[in-house]
């Protein structure tokens, strides 16, 4: 190829660099990535899939134990403040002494909004007690006990097939703090009265 | 009854997987994935979106493989890809729009031997030319240092008279720019090449020219130097267990000092970074940062050497791993494959980690315009009136807007019962029409149906609704057809009506006239009397042995043959062609083969 048709290649001459419409949001920088792979260079930060493929948000609490190890305590609930404009589903699931509580797990499906709205999700932690003859049959709820609490948060979206995967939509989404709600039962095992 | 009491979870604080459950903070994090954490919050990162992609030779064929390389070009307002195809294992230079849109294939860089794996690669812009280092460990696998000149568009390898001889080609493992110099590292002379400690720094200003007395040594001879990177005024040299700093700012006051560190350097080419003053990089027992000195851990948080999340995505390799800053985040990202390890650097008091699970692996990144646009095209071209004669079909399109003029225009050509093929990627020209011109040469025959398709391509992506590779299935603008004018009619006679034998001294010559039989007279046409040594019939472009009038229907003389003992055998071959250069079929010479070393009666 000619030195001629290099200077006048359109692809270089005539691309535009359209300058930030709102310099407050719109970078004219980014981070563009190569495809390990794969043929593609990715813009960063757009959109709310990789290549068209879902990821989620996870985050999961290391453990808090109120009362210290040697305690129990009833986890009651959490509150959970977030900021979103993103319709997406949020997943709350308790895990108390290292154990997942599916009893608990609370899924809340967000709304999209077109400017972001800021709401606290409450969600009150009830554990079923069943039949030991029939599982089937909650016999009672009751607050869930252990010595220490961990919050997992998990988003996800339609799968179009009716039910959820991990995913993330186009928007905003924000945690922006989380309470748990317990009560120390038993600071720790009592001692035994000593006889007379 | 009084409030049960609350435990705050304050987002942002990273993980946590190190410190004991006894005195763990509970409002850290065991886990953390796909987040952005900034003080108080944690947001949900974006995604990524294919911007453009990199074909073999930019045909648009073939994708690449790997990109193993995303440049700005600053000083020309452009950006530099290079992509690396398995298959033929060839490492190409692309440049593109400062926007990334639509690379143009530049140049092939090489072909990688069987062994030598994915590449990596180190570039450094520097005085309007971008100096390229393949990081391969072991010389003989590693291809030759080159510069690509974004004003021509040409590569060129680096050459440099190291050993006091001539110059002699280059194959530096590493590049970086420090102050007016660009370093290189890993090559000691063309006499004695394999020198992995040597650190070499350029003539100031002037990246293509590179002096053999102007280098270091780092540490031990034959340990490699990995990576190198200027860090606060100084140029931080870095092998594998060790680090070295170059201070001073000319020759006379430049000195290599060190080990700064004597434990810890950088596990890969591309896994340190210098973000306001201090240099973090990836260290074979994980992240540390230093600026300077010694280097302090700064991955005890992630407990790399305890269990990660069972679910984690998988990380890719170790030395094949890049580092990267998103300034608008203000994070640090060691990304291994698909598997990423994210340093927020906003206000902390100790290192905030998070993991970052990508949905595809990737393997580079570099910090260009975002500039408008899209991955694919969305203007497509309409073809107007097809012109044609017996043998060219002349195509004109408008260029249906939105047109950036970054888009190529892909030609597609079905000839009779044949199956389509692409025969021409042309450079759009937005806000005109445009026209190509199909010929023989392209398969076009005469009196025969040509169907001519058209859409456009920016990188690997297509319009909506052009992506299939059947032209058929693409909008009706964007099809045509015309079936060729009919071609000439082929003469219908040819014999021999005379020969005559010249002798010029001892030599004597044969030759022939003959007589045709026209089926058909056009205006303008010519017959064309054609030989060839075998049976086969002569090509469309084969040139005759006497060309006249079709209107004329004996020939002139065509000869001589010399007369010898040694038969030698001549087929001969009549044609009629238009005036716009269609040739008929050929018709043979009835007496076909003729010997024409031994006379001739009629």
């Amino acid at each position: 190829m000619s030195f001629f048709l290099f200077m006048t290649d359109p692809a270089i001459a005539t691309a535009p660099i359209a300058l930030p419409s709102d310099p407050a949001t719109d970078a004219p920088l980014a981070i563009f990535y190569g495809q390990s792979g794969g043929p593609n260079i990715y813009l960063a930060d757009t959109g709310a899939r990789d290549g068209g493929v879902r990821f989620g948000l996870i985050a999961k609490s290391n453990p808090l134990a109120p009362g210290g190890f040697g305690s129990e305590c009833v986890f009651t609930g959490c509150y959970v403040a977030i900021r979103h404009t993103m319709a997406v589903t949020v997943r709350l699931t308790p895990f108390i002494d290292g154990m997942e509580l599916t009893d608990c797990r609370t899924s809340i499906a967000l709304p999209a909004h077109a400017s972001p709205q800021r709401q606290v999700i409450e969600v009150g932690w009830f554990q079923n007690l069943r039949d030991p003859l029939d599982t089937s049959v909650v016999v009672a709820r009751v607050f869930p006990r252990g010595a220490y609490a961990q919050l997992l948060i998990e988003t996800f979206t339609d799968d179009g097939a009716g039910g959820l995967r991990p995913g993330l939509e186009t928007g905003e989404f924000v945690v922006e703090t989380a309470e748990l709600e317990y009560e120390v039962v038993r600071e720790t095992r009592s001692a035994e009265p000593v006889a007379a | 009854m009084s409030e049960r009491p609350r435990q705050r979870i304050d987002f942002g604080l990273g993980l946590d997987r190190e410190t004991g459950v006894g005195l763990v903070d509970p409002v850290t994090f065991e886990d953390l994935r796909n987040v952005d954490l900034t003080p108080g919050r944690l947001t949900a990162r974006r995604g990524l979106e294919a911007r453009t992609a990199l074909s073999l030779g930019g045909l648009g064929v073939t994708p690449m493989t790997h990109v193993v390389a995303v440049h700005a070009l600053r000083a020309v307002g452009q950006s530099l890809f290079l992509g690396y195809e398995n298959a033929s294992r060839k490492l190409q230079v692309f440049s593109a729009a400062s926007t990334g849109l639509n690379p143009v294939y530049r140049a092939e860089w090489g072909i990688l031997g069987a062994d030598a794996g994915i590449p990596q690669v180190m570039g450094v812009e520097s005085k309007g030319v971008v100096l390229l280092a393949h990081s391969h460990a072991d010389l003989s696998k590693r291809l030759a240092t080159q510069y690509y000149t974004p004003a021509t568009g040409v590569l060129a390898g680096l050459t440099a008279n190291l050993d006091n001889t001539t110059a002699k080609a280059v194959k530096f493992r590493g590049v970086a720019a420090h102050l007016d110099y660009v370093i290189g590292w890993g090559f000691g002379t063309d006499s004695d090449a394999d020198r992995p400690e040597i650190v070499r720094v350029n003539l100031p200003g002037e990246p293509l020219t590179w002096r053999p007395e102007h280098y270091w040594m780092a540490g031990v001879r034959g340990e490699p130097v990995v990576a190198g990177l200027a860090l606060r005024g100084t140029f931080l040299v870095a092998k594998e267990n060790q680090l070295y700093l170059i201070r001073g700012t000319s020759r006379d006051t430049f000195g290599i000092h060190g080990p700064i560190d004597e434990y810890y350097g950088f596990a890969g080419s591309h896994l340190g970074i210098v973000v306001g003053g201090t240099c973090f990089f990836w260290s074979l027992e994980g992240p540390r940062a230093t600026e300077g000195a010694a280097s302090t851990d700064i991955g005890f948080p992630l407990d790399l050497g305890g269990p990660r999340p069972e679910d984690l995505a998988a990380s890719g390799a170790l030395a094949t791993g890049f580092v990267n800053y998103l300034p608008n985040k203000q994070v640090v990202e060691f990304i291994f494959g698909q598997r990423a390890y994210v340093l927020p650097l906003r206000a902390r008091k100790q290192p905030t980690w998070s993991y970052r699970e990508f949905g595809v692996e990737l393997r580079c990144a570099g910090l260009i315009f975002v500039g408008s646009g899209t991955a694919a095209p969305a203007g497509y071209p309409d073809i107007t009136t097809l012109v044609k004669t017996a043998s060219t079909v002349t195509v004109p399109w408008d260029n249906i807007a939105p047109v950036v003029g970054d888009e190529t225009v892909e030609l597609w050509l079905k000839v009779g019962a044949g199956a389509y093929a692409k025969v021409r990627d042309l450079a759009v020209e937005a806000g005109v029409t445009q026209e190509e011109t199909l010929t023989s040469a392209d398969g076009i025959t005469p009196g025969t149906l040509c169907k001519v398709a058209l859409r456009f391509r920016r990188g690997l992506s297509f319009t909506a609704g052009y992506t299939s590779t059947n032209p058929d299935d693409w909008p009706v603008a964007s099809r045509a057809s015309v079936t060729t004018d009919a071609g000439a009619t082929a003469p219908t006679d040819l014999f021999i009506s005379d020969a005559q034998i010249e002798t010029f001294g001892p030599k004597s010559y044969l030759s022939f006239r003959f007589t045709i039989g026209r089926g058909e007279f056009s205006l303008g046409s010519l017959s064309e009397v054609l030989s060839t040594t075998s049976a086969t019939p002569p090509t469309a472009d084969a040139l005759p042995l006497w060309s006249g009038s079709s209107s004329q229907t004996v020939t002139d003389f065509i000869g001589g043959y010399l007369q010898q003992p040694t038969p030698s055998y001549r087929w001969f071959w009549v044609r009629h062609k238009l005036s716009d250069g269609t040739p008929s079929a050929v018709f043979a010479l009835a007496e076909n083969p003729v010997d024409v070393s031994s006379g001739w009666a009629l």
